[in-house]
């Protein structure tokens, strides 16, 4: 794990929504928590430096958004890629 | 449709009694193989669950056993191509209490989970236990316990010692 600043209260109820929730925008995640746009922006980022979120860049109706990632979200959607893959693999047979 | 997405909608046609179980839980949790279908444990009975998927056309049979080692029922089903089963949370050593919302799903425990792969005890299940174990070493025992209860410690511990699970899921293999 990469250093951070500190593992705030505020930054660990912010993990917790995160893994409990599907993938979702800064915007949403601020959103849902009712807190302010720019701290929560913060918070992701550091949470990201220190390899605990993962923040990935999607296209959603021609806007760019940054979506936040739980490890277990990543998994899930490496379980689906595998998935997607062995049908491909089997239709080609 | 996705499995991860197939679980979504099959647990919010069986809520809130359904509890994901299986290989999506186990990815949840951390541990990574591949899967082709999605499990979920319940504390209905078969024939509501039929009727809760056929009122949302969902393909769905429900087959009894009374053989001394199967599950009494298992409700076997396909959505959209995706295979699915539900099964009986009591015979599986599931709590439709014990449960956590993890990705926005409704998953079992991780203590559950280890206990319902115990009394399965095949191969993948064993290995399943084994790298929860060493990705959370605080369950450990708790896992050897289980496992000695029904009958697969010896399983266990073969795949504890496997070499290149300890490098995959551990931080310290030589710790064990």
């Amino acid at each position: 794990m990469a250093y951070m600043t500190k593992m705030t209260r505020r930054k660990i109820e912010l993990l917790e929504q995160i893994e409990k929730s599907t993938p979702m925008s800064i915007y949403q995640l601020a959103q849902i928590t009712g807190r302010n746009y720019r701290r929560v922006f913060d918070h992701v980022r550091d949470l990201s430096d220190a390899g605990l979120v993962n923040i990935r860049r999607e296209t959603r109706n021609g806007r760019q958004l940054s979506i936040v990632e739980h490890p277990c979200h990543q998994r899930l959607r490496h379980l689906d890629e595998m998935f997607i893959f062995r049908q491909e693999i089997n239709a080609t047979l | 449709m996705l499995l991860s997405e197939a679980a979504c909608r099959l647990l919010e046609v069986l809520d809130p009694e359904g509890v994901l179980i299986g290989g999506l839980c186990g990815a949840i949790y951390g541990v990574e193989r591949y899967t082709r279908d999605v499990d979920i444990a319940i504390s209905l009975d078969p024939k509501t669950i039929i009727s809760r998927l056929h009122d949302k056309g969902i393909e769905a049979m429900v087959r009894y056993s009374n053989e001394p080692d199967d599950l009494s029922w298992v409700v076997h089903g396909h959505i959209e191509g995706i295979e699915f089963q539900v099964l009986p949370a009591s015979e599986t050593g599931i709590s439709s209490g014990s449960f956590q919302i993890r990705a926005g799903l409704r998953v079992a425990d991780i203590k559950s989970f280890i206990t319902s792969k115990c009394i399965a005890a095949g191969q993948q299940d064993m290995h399943d236990v084994a790298a929860l174990s060493l990705l959370n070493p605080d369950l450990l025992s708790f896992a050897k316990e289980k496992a000695s209860q029904h009958g697969c410690l010896t399983k266990l511990e073969s795949w504890l010692d496997d070499r290149r699970l300890q490098q995959r899921y551990s931080a310290t293999p030589d710790s064990l």
